[in-house]
């Protein structure tokens, strides 16, 4: 496996977000064959029934994967070339929470994501790092636009793999939000002490250009790959993601 | 910013004056508790069918509004066009010791004060957010402002700010106000408003209310949804304006609690204001709260938020995420909810009849750093009428909530407390509470 190291860097890392066996599994393997040569790390959803804090298109790869539950991570076991975390709501395993980071850590998962962690399940963030930890597991948190700056604090003080900022109210949506300042806001409370990476409606090579020049660590692109490769094919996404690649080390 | 602000408090404090500065400006900066919450608020979030609710608020409000809605940032810029309007209607507006009302209560060493939105020609604190909204709103192009008002307090706001903006204003208002309460409808239409009864025939959800009952009494939550499928029709050169709810709503009336400060001849022990979506609230109480949370002040402070016991989302209500309107065209929020369907019975501080309190409050509630409590009707305008013959202003019905937990308040506590209250408007235009509640012909 390439391990490209998560580290507050002067190269921005180019993450791909899928939902486990969408469209179906075999699409799903060679989606992940054709891009992962350009792209950095993984990030990689549990098929849910309710993908809460997603918007329309990352629902509907939710609703549409082929396989549902913990099982579609099964594929990933051996098929995997590049690093990769894995994304699941609280919600659906907060009563085996075990059982899941065990099956995370089986496939070989590097890290893990659970965006709804902060918000609904706020005292349990030393229960779910202390378990990412048991399984060898990194903890990777994600904080919206409107954090607390303390609460931002305390996250970095856990050494998480990274912490992750939506950027949008939703993921793949994009509202009028002055994301740069944003970016700006949090990226000075964690400084270099953890890699920032950020996500939610990026399309373009402008969007990850200006990212990179306010110093985030890594870029996630979800709902925009989804899109294209439903417009026109696995190939258009990585010529996507091939642009967005160029973008971020030219 | 702010250390100027708490650095001349704290030497009034210090001082021990009782002296009331008047010499505060209008504060440069709102002030966004996002920031300084124990922690996170819960994201908005798309309910699990139909079209992204997210997506369509882009047609709905304002742009800036909804970038301060998802905003990191503590202090946000107030535009200085909006500073100057804020000058014009007259902030910094008052804040005043109720001596009287000390005495009449029999109050030995409790001190009580009070700000006073009231002398805002809207008569209420709602000219605040209007006049930011109205800004933006016309910053995008928009030449015409639509909304929901039920008391009228919030339609008038929304018609003043319209006029000074040279905007075209379209006002939903509850059936219930639009029958007993002629008079703000009136003077929304001479500022040049037009004003609709809600249920009305110009929506979808108006019209199946309507068939079902045409004397439907309305409520916020269903003006909401026509005033935001008014928009929805012609969302090039419509914007919806809401009156409460939102966080940047909240962000906007920080006006007020930030002036305050700066007034304030002692700290108080006790902070209540009254809450219908909570911007009166928050916006009289979070840059207090924000100070203790970063261990800036306020550190003993007690926060009592008081709602109508017809609408009693914060004490009897469920923390969970709901349409902030009733059709449900707006995206879920986190917060105490009575539910999105619940319409309260028709009281006159309509200005409460809401199902749900804005998020950031909820959270404050939920960890108890804000104490609630509700009250009824007449007790509530027993009080108003208590403080009017004490303090010689006719509170609105809504600000009498406050009044009344003040005075509850105030008859218990030991000597040396110091009480601030929001007067978050006057009542001269709700002659018909005071008439029917308190039977005064
Ligand atoms: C005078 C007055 N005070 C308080 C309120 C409640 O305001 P909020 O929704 O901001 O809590 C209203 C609402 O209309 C009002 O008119």
């Amino acid at each position: 496996m390439v391990h490209v190291p998560m580290t507050v860097s002067s190269c921005t890392k180019l993450i791909l977000y899928l939902t486990a066996t969408y469209p179906n599994t075999t699409t799903f393997l060679n989606i992940i064959e054709t891009v992962s040569h350009i792209v950095d790390m993984f990030e990689i959803g549990v098929p849910t029934t309710n993908p809460k804090y997603d918007g329309p298109t990352i629902r509907m790869t939710h609703r549409t994967a082929e396989v549902k539950g913990l099982n579609a991570l099964d594929i990933l076991r051996g098929n995997m070339s590049r690093d990769f975390i894995i994304m699941a709501y609280m919600e659906d395993h907060v009563d085996k929470l075990d059982i899941f980071l065990r099956k995370c850590a089986e496939i070989g998962a590097k890290g893990v994501l659970m965006p709804d962690l902060l918000f609904d399940y706020y005292d349990m963030v030393d229960k779910f790092v202390n378990e990412c930890r048991r399984f060898g597991l990194e903890p990777c948190f994600f904080i919206s636009s409107k954090f607390p700056y303390r609460e931002v604090e305390r996250l970095v003080t856990y050494r998480p793999l990274f912490i992750y900022l939506g950027l949008q109210a939703c993921s793949g949506v994009r509202l009028p939000i002055f994301i740069e300042r944003n970016v700006k806001i949090y990226k000075s409370i964690i400084g270099d002490r953890c890699p920032l990476v950020v996500g939610f409606a990026i399309k373009s090579p402008d969007d990850v250009r200006l990212l990179k020049k306010i110093g985030v660590d890594g870029v996630v692109i979800g709902s925009a790959f989804i899109k294209e490769i439903a417009r026109c094919g696995v190939e258009c996404g990585l010529k996507l993601l091939e642009s967005l690649k160029r973008a971020l080390v030219e | 910013m702010w250390c100027r602000v708490w650095f001349k408090a704290s030497r009034i404090f210090k001082e021990g004056s009782r002296r009331v500065i008047s010499m505060v400006s209008v504060p440069s900066h709102w002030y966004n508790i996002a920031a300084d919450l124990p922690v996170p608020l819960p994201p908005v979030r798309d309910p699990d069918t139909g079209p992204s609710r997210i997506e369509l608020l882009t047609k709905i409000l304002p742009s800036m509004l909804i970038d301060q809605e998802f905003s990191g940032e503590r202090w946000i810029p107030i535009p200085d066009e909006v500073r100057r309007m804020y000058e014009k209607v007259g902030r910094p507006t008052p804040y005043r010791r109720a001596e009287n009302l000390e005495r009449a209560l029999g109050l030995r060493d409790v001190h009580i004060y009070y700000k006073f939105e009231g002398i805002l020609p809207s008569g209420s604190h709602k000219l605040n957010t209007a006049l930011a909204q109205a800004y933006y709103a016309k910053q995008d192009g928009a030449e015409e402002v639509v909304t929901e008002t039920s008391a009228g307090q919030w339609g008038l706001a929304t018609s003043i700010a319209a006029a000074l903006f040279g905007m075209k204003c379209t006002i939903f208002m509850t059936r219930a106000s639009y029958k007993s309460k002629p008079q703000r409808r009136i003077l929304m239409q001479v500022l040049g408003a037009t004003v609709h009864p809600s249920p009305s025939d110009l929506t979808e959800i108006g019209r199946k209310l309507l068939e079902k009952d045409r004397e439907h009494p309305g409520s916020l939550g269903i003006a909401i949804s026509e005033a935001v499928e008014y928009v929805l029709k012609e969302p090039e050169k419509r914007r919806y304006l809401p009156g409460s709810v939102m966080e940047f709503v909240l962000i906007h009336q920080t006006v007020i609690g930030l002036e305050a400060i700066e007034q304030m001849p002692e700290q108080p022990d006790i902070v209540i204001a009254c809450v219908g979506g909570g911007s009166n609230f928050g916006g009289f109480t979070y840059p207090m709260i924000g100070m203790k949370l970063r261990e800036e002040g306020f550190e003993k402070t007690r926060f009592i938020a008081v709602e109508s016991k017809a609408a009693p989302k914060l004490t009897s209500g469920r923390y969970m995420y709901d349409h902030p309107d009733t059709s449900g065209i707006l995206p879920l929020i986190k917060m105490y909810t009575l539910g999105k369907d619940f319409v309260p019975p028709p009281i006159h501080a309509a200005g409460l009849r809401y199902h749900g309190a804005a998020p950031s409050l909820s959270i404050l509630v939920k960890l108890g750093i804000v104490e609630a409590v509700a009250y009824e009707q007449e007790e509530v305008m027993r009080a108003a009428q208590l403080f009017a013959r004490c303090e010689g202003i006719i509170p609105a019905p809504e600000s009498a909530h406050a009044i009344k937990a003040v005075i509850d308040v105030a008859k218990k506590a030991s000597p040396g407390t110091v009480i601030a209250f929001n007067l978050s408007g006057h009542g001269l235009l709700d002659t018909d509470a005071y008439s029917r509640v308190l039977g005064i012909q």
